[in-house]
């Protein structure tokens, strides 16, 4: 008994030293391994753990760029996925938080001559972004711009002196299931599905498709909408101003919800108006491509006495957008919550909603 | 038995030491990287001081009105910097000289020879405006001028003048927040991004108040 004992002990062991052999093997970041089911898939990284953009001392106006070059070393194809991991914010002494106001532009600039946008938009607006399906051993060279936009003398920058964020990307390669290509080596081509690259299934290009299906209306074909929402004060102007941008023209109705803004996190947000925060929910707004269009959401008579209401008994107060968005391909709907928060003087004492 | 569990733990320990190449299907396939942004920030280039936080022998920053015992008006550095000016209640337009001091940073980042400070006044969050000006004067001497250019390590004295005479102030103790904002701008930088919003508190009542 004793012996056999020893010897599933003995046998444990080994499992777990093998499996920790093959951890410490694949661990290197510029080489990670995916079992795919044609072949071998394997990402290279040219700032793997590293930073892609390291920007000290930016100015409104300014920007940052950074270049990556990913390839798939391996010989099945798969798609390659840029998805944000954390946003760590450090607000300056004027409490704004960057990621609301950087800009974020990717581009394709594998042919330096074309480049390719594949995302613009607010950086923290960028959650997971289906890039290319690369076919074994193609590459790829993505610019990063970060742009810190100026919004002129007004001084709506100045929340954002001293502030920082650093933003973590993972890369991921998701096997496809295409058949291997012909030669692992790449050939390149001009014009769209070239340089090695194969389209993602259910079609890659414009617009831009997620690794979904090929159904109609297909919430991943969806236009994607860049919304950027600037500090700005509400209830002087009666409105929300808002910039917007389609990756593909588009169409959106903007809907509100008034809520509470309790500061502790595990506090339950308690509604105030449902509906009719804003005026026209139903009118239809026509979006573009190249510009990003400002929008201005005014507050109904209703939506604005519910907002005011709140501020003035807890200084704070939250607003969700939601932006039902509607193109060629199909249909989406995103939220945006915003917190609009006051200084109130209360018997001399300054009470801050920030 | 003990023996030859020791000799598994050894072995365990050798094998995942040596990264011993098992399987090769391991299906974490991430890969990392990240992007660091910050913003400039005013205190790069200018500091502004109160009486704690100038550390030379210099003397006559202004106290707060009416405080017993006496204390500076001014409290903090750069950021942190706040004006508690005191009561003013009913009061004809009164200088406050020498309310916190600016000094450049010696040396300024690269490329940057001079600046030029100015100050503006925003009225406190109700609307109104207790301050009615504000200048820059050299530590000694005399001479005062809205905005100032400010060599590395030039120092000089911000002054303020407050009223609160009228019907507008009707001395109902009342604490008012108006700010002093410092820009600063150099050669290659018009914009108004470099700056400090200094917030100042008066008080419109008896005493020197909170």
């Amino acid at each position: 008994m004793r012996r056999l004992a020893a010897v599933v002990v003995a046998a444990l062991v080994g499992v777990v030293a093998v499996a920790a052999g093959a951890l410490a093997r694949d661990r290197p970041a510029e080489m990670e391994q995916l079992a795919a089911a044609s072949g071998a898939l394997a990402l290279s990284n040219s700032a793997a753990d590293r930073a892609i953009i390291t920007a000290h001392g930016l100015m409104p106006g300014e920007a940052a760029t950074g270049q990556i070059t990913l390839g798939n070393t391996g010989e099945a194809a798969g798609l390659l996925v840029l998805a944000r991991t954390a946003i760590t914010d450090v607000p300056g002494p004027n409490g704004g938080r960057l990621s609301d106001a950087l800009t974020l532009l990717i581009e394709d600039v594998t042919t330096p001559a074309a480049p390719r946008e594949v995302f613009y938009g607010e950086v923290g607006g960028l959650e997971r972004v289906a890039l290319d399906a690369l076919a074994g051993g193609a590459r790829r060279t993505y610019r990063f711009t970060v742009e810190f936009p100026d919004t002129g003398p007004g001084g709506a920058d100045n929340a954002y002196i001293g502030s920082a964020v650093r933003f973590d990307y993972e890369w991921r390669a998701e096997a496809l299931a295409l058949p291997p290509a012909a030669t692992p080596t790449p050939t390149p081509a001009p014009g769209p599905g070239g340089n090695g690259v194969v389209p993602p299934p259910g079609g890659g290009g414009n617009p831009p498709a997620g690794p979904g299906g090929k159904t109609p209306n297909d919430p991943s074909k969806a236009p994607v909408i860049y919304l950027r929402i600037p500090h700005q004060r509400v209830m002087h102007t009666d409105a929300v101003r808002l910039y917007a941008r389609c990756s593909y023209r588009c169409r959106v109705k903007f809907s509100g919800r008034a809520e509470t803004a309790p500061r502790a996190k595990r506090s339950t947000r308690r509604p105030l108006l449902r509906r009719g925060v804003f005026r026209g929910e139903k009118t239809k707004r026509r979006i573009g491509v190249k510009k990003q269009k400002l929008l201005k959401l005014k507050l109904t008579r209703r939506g604005r006495a519910t907002l005011r209401r709140q501020l003035d008994a807890k200084a704070r107060v939250g607003v969700v957008i939601r932006a039902r968005v509607k193109g060629k391909y199909g249909t989406r709907t995103v939220k945006r919550r915003i917190v609009l928060h006051t200084t109130l003087i209360r018997n001399g004492e300054r009470i801050s909603g920030r | 038995m003990r023996r030859l569990l020791l000799l598994a733990l050894a072995a365990a320990a050798l094998a995942a030491a040596l990264g011993l190449p098992a399987s090769r299907a391991n299906f974490a396939s991430s890969s990392l990287t990240h992007a660091s942004v910050a913003m400039d920030q005013t205190s790069r280039y200018l500091q502004l001081l109160s009486d704690a936080a100038d550390t030379t022998p210099l003397t006559g920053y202004a106290d707060k009105r009416s405080s017993s015992p006496l204390v500076r008006a001014a409290t903090g550095a750069d950021d942190t910097l706040a004006v508690a000016l005191g009561g003013y209640k009913n009061t004809n337009n009164t200088a406050i000289p020498h309310v916190f001091t600016v000094q450049a940073r010696n040396p300024l980042p690269p490329g940057v020879a001079s600046l030029t400070v100015t100050a503006t006044l925003l009225p406190d969050p109700g609307g109104k405006q207790p301050l009615t000006g504000v200048n820059f004067s050299p530590l000694s001497g005399s001479g005062s001028s809205a905005s100032v250019t400010l060599a590395p390590g030039d120092k000089r004295w911000l002054n303020l003048s407050a009223s609160m005479k009228g019907s507008l102030f009707p001395g109902n103790n009342l604490l008012y927040h108006p700010v002093v904002r410092v820009t600063v701008r150099h050669a290659g930088y018009a914009g108004t991004f470099l700056s400090y919003d200094v917030p100042v508190s008066i008080w419109d009542g008896n005493g020197s108040g909170p």
